[in-house]
């Protein structure tokens, strides 16, 4: 990732592996379908994330990040 | 133009509900007609409805106003991620949403995606909470506080 980022110019951003894509899955959608999902706020994401240790000021929210 | 009606909190979020049963049950989400004959709402309820769910970021609205693009982890539209749950085939945003639409359903899935690196093909599989197939990285380009500067773009 970091040769493509060299190569586009892009900055690097954050990578998971296929295993801890799915850990953030679960977490993230598990209640996705359900009627009494009505979003969650940054603070909660910010707890997913934390949970998974995906830390730092990539995964950083503030309170006017837009939330699904 | 008629104007704003404004919207119920539970016919919105019945109309949320509706969107992603239409997607875990057919791949794809019910018309703006099907979902106001399933709300018992004229067109123009339906419609501001629908807006005001995409003005909350609980689905992405298509340039119209009048469909669904995006119902998180669900598209619309072909993408390279395309996922087969219970015999159903659907279309996810991205590579994490690949594997967000079996743990939204808690379910087994077959997932053929495309290497964004390449370009090649790749043939995954969830099994039970466990993704098999060739080993990769999922890469998020953008923070997500910045997602929702473009949905489409991240």
């Amino acid at each position: 990732m970091h040769q493509w980022s060299r190569e586009t110019g892009e900055p690097p951003g954050a990578w998971l592996s296929l295993a801890e894509t799915w850990r953030l899955s679960v977490a993230w959608y598990h209640d996705r379908l359900s009627e009494a999902f009505h979003g969650r706020s940054p603070q909660e994401a910010v707890d997913i994330f934390s949970s998974l240790g995906l830390t730092g000021a990539f995964w950083a929210l503030d309170d006017a990040t837009p939330m699904p | 133009m008629p104007p704003p009606t404004p919207t119920n909190d539970d016919s919105l979020w019945r109309m949320r509900y509706l969107i992603y049963q239409g997607f875990a049950r057919r791949g794809a989400p019910p018309s703006l007609e099907s979902l106001a004959a399933s709300l018992g709402m004229t067109h123009h309820e339906a419609r501001n409805t629908l807006r005001e769910l995409g003005r909350r970021h609980a689905v992405t609205l298509t340039e119209d106003g009048h469909g669904v693009l995006m119902a998180n982890p669900y598209s619309a539209v072909p993408t390279p991620y395309r996922v087969t749950v219970n015999g159903v085939d659907a279309w996810a945003n991205c590579a994490w949403d690949m594997l967000g639409i079996p743990a939204a359903l808690h379910a087994d899935a077959s997932i053929e995606a495309v290497w964004a690196i390449d370009g090649a093909r790749v043939d995954l599989r969830v099994e039970r909470g466990t993704v098999r197939g060739p080993d990769g990285v999922v890469h998020f380009q953008k923070p997500f506080r910045s997602w929702y500067d473009d949905i489409r773009d991240t």
